[in-house]
């Protein structure tokens, strides 16, 4: 069964399949971008359009309801790929075109080599090797091979190795400090995934052309992977397992995580929301957090830390909004760059909030130590009026609290 | 350069003369050439013509008018314009020429062999 679209070509209606339709579009787009550059390209491409949605009418007429992506390969191979297309004229151009293009190529790439020069030739040599092997590939996450999300099939790839060294690597790693494992997330966090067939052709450093897109589009329904000789599969299994409790229990820490950070962000949400000098906002004012005093003599510093700590939160929230609205194909998804900026500001403002927050705390904590004093020494001065369970209830009162409590007993106090 | 690459470009550079012989007969629109072009065995992709009329229609050689079709949307129909005319007789003198050039090489005799 597959999902069935109803297209428009040249005014003619079509019944086609979701994947047909795919590779349809793929093609003409290609057309477009092959001729684009001739000023009549349009027309030559409307016109091969023409006679698609002739030949889909002769489909029609012999009781074919609905288009499959056979169909559209055979109609590409009769009408034939951008570049079996080309007119008389324009080969040559091509050619000096594509000259220019090497020569710019091998410009850059003697000017490499001579950056190289200095290293070792052993060193170049696996840097030209590397260069060789990623050629004309982009890196993805790969979802055809995954075990959690795919990164390091994809590393395996975009550099042609085995995906099962990448995952021995990651994890041995992880037990130095974590650094496996931190390096995996951020990776996650900025590839982006090989959804369509063109972009697992890209990371497989095939050519797109119709050929290979149909090729992968079919693949895509059922391919398995390669058989394993029997050590890899024990040590595949292995590495699984091993991966499957590690993911247990960051998926446990994350929940916990998640939930404090769901808890902090509802709070800041809230303090944002609320109408000053309400009751109920009371707690989320600078002198109900005890904060004024630390505002009064240090606001900078209090400033500082809120924007780190806002950043903080709504950073992931958007990023998330994004995610979702991309998934749902309303916005592009961001590219790398945006990733990796996103991902540096926010840890900017990690690192900033945590010392910045540490600060904040200790200074309210020097107030509150101050006015402690203040207080017991009142206390002393005056101990007859109060009764002596006062007293020992106000020392065991937690720290936060304590400011409140100072500050009614001094009112208490102030009038006698 | 392998025979198949050979045989293309040899089609390819024939291609034009075809198009314009048969539109000569009569004005036809694009899949009714395509079909006669494949009646001869001359064309192996569809998609080359297409570059090729727009080409010979701005360069003056081709016209072409839309026309109500039997069965589904108008059709352009492609015609050699005057100016075509000229230019097929001048392909011709040159195909003439070209045909007698093979059958020259082809029928010379290894008389200086020894």
């Amino acid at each position: 069964m597959k999902k069935n679209f109803t297209i428009n070509l040249c005014g003619r209606l079509f019944q086609i399949d979701e994947d047909a339709y795919e590779l349809l579009q793929h093609y003409t787009n290609s057309l477009r971008s092959h001729f684009g550059r001739q000023p009549e390209g349009e027309e030559i491409v409307n016109d091969i359009e023409e006679r698609i949605a002739e030949l889909f009418d002769e489909l029609k007429a012999k009781g074919i309801q609905a288009i499959t992506i056979d169909h559209v390969k055979d109609i590409i191979t009769r009408i034939g790929k951008p570049e079996q297309l080309a007119d008389e004229d324009k080969p040559e151009n091509e050619q000096s075109e594509q000259q220019t293009d090497s020569s710019a190529f091998d410009d850059l790439r003697s000017a490499g080599r001579k950056a190289y020069d200095s290293l070792h030739s052993s060193s170049r040599k696996a840097y030209d090797d590397l260069r060789n092997r990623t050629a004309s590939k982009r890196l993805f996450r790969n979802p055809k091979d995954k075990i959690v999300f795919g990164v390091l099939s994809g590393m395996a790839a975009y550099t042609n190795t085995d995906p099962l060294l990448w995952r021995l690597g990651t994890v041995i790693f992880t037990f130095f400090y974590g650094i496996g494992f931190i390096i995996y997330v951020v990776m996650a966090l900025i590839l982006p995934e090989a959804r369509t067939p063109e972009q697992r052709l890209q990371m497989e450093g095939k050519p797109v052309n119709p050929q290979n897109l149909a090729d992968e589009v079919i693949d895509d329904k059922g391919g398995e992977p390669v058989p394993n000789s029997a050590s890899r599969e024990i040590l595949s299994i292995l590495l699984k397992i091993i991966i499957g409790i590690f993911v247990g229990f960051i998926a446990l820490i994350g929940f916990v995580l998640a939930i404090a950070f769901f808890g902090v962000l509802m709070t800041v949400v809230f303090a944002l929301i609320m109408p000053a000098k309400t009751a109920i906002a009371i707690p989320f004012t600078l002198s109900g957090m005890g904060l004024s005093e630390v505002w009064a003599s240090y606001p900078a510093v209090l400033i500082a830390f809120a924007v780190a700590l806002l950043a903080t939160l709504f950073i992931p929230v958007y990023a998330i909004v994004h995610m979702l609205l991309s998934l749902s194909k309303k916005v592009k998804p961001m590219s790398i760059a945006q990733r990796i900026a996103w991902i540096v500001a926010w840890a900017i403002c990690l690192c900033a909030a945590i010392p910045l927050g540490s600060m904040v705390g200790m200074l309210h904590n020097e107030n509150e130590k101050e006015q402690w004093n203040q207080v017991h020494i009142v206390e002393e001065e005056i101990q007859e009026p109060l009764a002596t369970d006062d007293t020992d209830s106000l020392g065991i009162v937690a720290f936060s609290d304590t400011l409140q409590t100072a500050d009614s007993t001094q009112n208490q106090l102030q009038p006698q | 350069m392998n025979i198949e690459n050979a045989k293309s470009q040899m089609r390819k550079g024939m291609l034009e003369y075809c198009v314009l012989l048969l539109l000569k007969r009569r004005p036809s629109y694009a899949s009714d050439i395509i079909q006669q072009l494949k009646d001869a065995e001359l064309l192996v992709v569809e998609g080359t013509l297409y570059p090729l009329l727009t080409r010979l229609k701005n360069d003056g050689l081709l016209s072409y008018e839309w026309q109500e079709s039997t069965q589904g949307p108008p059709r352009k129909y492609y015609a050699l314009s005057r100016e075509g005319e000229h230019f097929l007789e001048g392909l011709e003198g040159a195909w003439t020429e070209l045909s007698n050039t093979i059958t020259y090489l082809k029928n010379i005799r290894p008389e200086f062999h020894l």
